[in-house]
């Protein structure tokens, strides 16, 4: 036999093999592909094209702009929902459980696996609709400012997306286990991700859809990711459309977010290790 | 060099087989049904034992429970002198039928993955695939698999990591005859290895690689012992050609049908007379006369004839073990 290659269970390396199990499960999945390009970037021309009314012209570049950051999130919580919720479920209902928690496998490492392979699709999916938007002609504040404010504030993004994204990604895992159907789960998680979209006035970009009191749009996590990245982008005086409220740019608004993650990560660690890992499936 | 001559101390004396896995009195059901019922169980270190039984009978809820899978709702599990199954989990390999498998994912990609995860992966899988002819396919996604290539790939994987304990799930399963001797060779060369196998079939011909068989009936061991033991113990065999006896004729009333032949177990009350008068004799091509066992008269007798016994698993000791008296005794009766 050959010689054995560890002797203790590497918890980088687990969280390796799991994140490339599921982008290779994605590079196969054409659907998939479609949701995290085509989709956001189909929604964006749509609503240019149809719901946008003749804008101020010194505005057109500041609404391109949003739109495109409305729907590069909207694009990165359908996969980060769609791709997680889809493999986990089907992780689930397959029992494949059954084999992983006979080896030595940390829960934490596969759940670390699944949000950077997660993370890096719904990252995809944002940056290209992006892309599209600036080719189209959106103004984005921060691209003109000094090297160090654009590295301040592409740091904010990058922070703003991942945390949006975790929490999408837990989420889902609420999603699957409530609706334990993987071959449904991305028109599910499509329904799901459309329905908050409206519900808090185009992720809180258009507040003035909402009849009554909008202030929500600042605490629920899809609406506060989004408002607070399009003015971090814009700069906080050209998002006069999307107020009131005010634009959530105080710290406070920040932590809020930071508390959604921490909390949603600590309940999608409750529930790999209560319902992956110690499951007790029938046979 | 002038030695002393050897002493009765000095005899180089067996080892005694030690006990790598032990199983006391598990019990596992779900819902309402019970699936193990106070079932025991030890494999000692370096055996290949098959644990045999019906489909449906708990044998991969067993070996779930051993791989620290699914936790027993009482009773004990011990391997490698008092470590649970979920603490053994880095000496221990796996095959758990059906499970496995990402369908998503090509063979090789199923194997890096699982070689990824395990801190005793090897190598190995390389010359494994190549055994089991299955190289050629590993580039393909698992879902056009067939049911025995997933076999295959699912056994590569378990192989394939450096464990001290192999736990397999039926992996003869939806092989061809040829495959399945390669499967056997494979599991001898570990076994020689000095690894220790615990394999479950329901297939009388993976009996024949076993250094002990263990049958499960009811949720529990009805009997442990190595095979010629076991064949020896089984009552006679007997075979009927060109005619249809009463089942009533036959121990535990069953009747088993092998090609072109009715078999049975006779009866410890009746003698071959019996059944002799129970068929037309007169008829042309009737015959009636005892057959050795097979390893299939063996699965057949524990696994639907032979009484189950409430105080527990009968273990038939080797022949080796038993006296002259106590031999001829029971070959007599």
């Amino acid at each position: 036999m050959t010689q054995t290659r560890h002797e203790s269970v590497p918890w980088t390396g687990q969280t390796r093999a799991f994140a490339r199990r599921h982008l290779q499960q994605l590079r196969r999945n054409k659907l998939i592909v479609l949701l995290a390009v085509g989709w956001p970037i189909l929604w964006y021309f749509l609503t240019m094209a149809f719901f946008i009314e003749e804008p101020d012209p010194t505005q057109l570049g500041y609404i391109k702009a949003s739109q495109g950051i409305t729907f590069g999130l909207f694009g990165a919580f359908t996969v980060s929902v769609a791709v997680f919720a889809g493999a986990f479920a089907r992780d689930l209902e397959s029992d494949r459980y059954r084999k992983l928690r006979a080896m030595p496998v940390s829960p934490t490492a596969d759940l670390a696996g699944r949000f950077a392979a997660g993370l890096t699709i719904g990252a995809v999916s944002y940056l290209v609709t992006i892309l599209a938007s600036y080719a189209h002609g959106g103004t984005f504040a921060l691209l003109e400012g000094s090297v160090t404010r654009i590295a301040v504030l592409v740091g904010t993004l990058a922070v703003t997306l991942v945390l949006f994204c975790v929490i999408a990604m837990a989420l889902a895992m609420v999603l699957a286990l409530v609706i334990p159907k993987p071959e449904h789960m991305t028109t599910i998680a499509v329904i799901v991700v459309l329905m908050a979209f409206y519900l808090t006035g185009y992720n809180g970009t258009v507040p003035q859809l909402i009849a009554e009191d909008p202030t929500f749009v600042n605490y629920l996590p899809n609406s506060l990711a989004t408002r607070m990245q399009i003015a971090v982008w814009a700069g906080a005086d050209s998002v006069e459309f999307m107020t009131p409220p005010d634009a959530p740019l105080s710290l406070e608004y920040g932590a809020l977010l930071v508390g959604y993650t921490v909390g949603l990560g600590a309940l999608a660690i409750g529930i790999v290790k209560r319902f992956a890992y110690g499951g007790d499936p029938e046979p | 060099m002038i030695t002393d001559p050897p002493t009765d101390d000095d005899e180089v004396q067996p080892q005694p087989s030690r006990p790598l896995l032990e199983a006391r009195n598990v019990e596992k059901g779900f819902g309402d049904g019970r699936i193990l019922t106070g079932l025991d169980l030890t494999v000692e270190e370096g055996e290949l034992l098959t644990l045999m039984g019906p489909n449906g009978v708990g044998k991969s809820v067993l070996l779930s429970c051993l791989a620290g899978s699914t936790d027993p709702d009482s009773g004990s599990i011990e391997l490698f002198d008092g470590q649970s199954p979920t603490e053994a989990r880095s000496a221990t390999s796996v095959m758990l039928q059906g499970q496995s498998i990402d369908p998503d994912l090509t063979g090789r990609e199923n194997l890096q993955f699982y070689g990824d995860i395990h801190p005793r992966a090897t190598g190995d899988w390389r010359s494994i695939a190549d055994q089991l002819e299955l190289t050629d396919d590993l580039d393909r996604p698992a879902r056009e698999y067939s049911g025995g290539m997933e076999r295959k790939l699912e056994l590569t994987i378990a192989l394939a990591v450096d464990a001290d304990c192999y736990l397999l799930d039926e992996p003869t399963a939806e092989l061809d005859l040829s495959m399945i001797q390669v499967v056997h060779d494979l599991l001898l060369e570990y076994r020689g290895d000095g690894k220790t196998i615990l394999v479950t079939s329901h297939a009388p011909l993976d009996a024949g690689i076993a250094d002990r068989i263990a049958f499960v009936r009811g949720g529990r061991t009805v009997a442990t012992g190595e095979p010629s033991a076991l064949l020896e113990a089984l009552p006679p065999v007997v075979r009927v050609r060109g005619d249809m006896p009463p089942e009533s004729a036959f121990l535990g009333g069953r009747l088993f049908q092998r090609g072109d032949e009715i078999r049975g177990f006779l009866s410890p009350s009746a003698g071959l007379e019996t059944i002799e008068n129970a068929v037309e004799r007169e008829r042309e091509h009737v015959t009636v006369d005892r057959d050795p066992p097979s390893y299939t008269d063996l699965f057949n007798y524990y696994t639907y004839v032979s009484p189950i016994d409430a105080d527990g698993p009968s273990t038939v000791a080797d022949e080796s073990d038993r006296s002259d008296g106590e031999r001829t005794e029971r070959l007599e009766q």
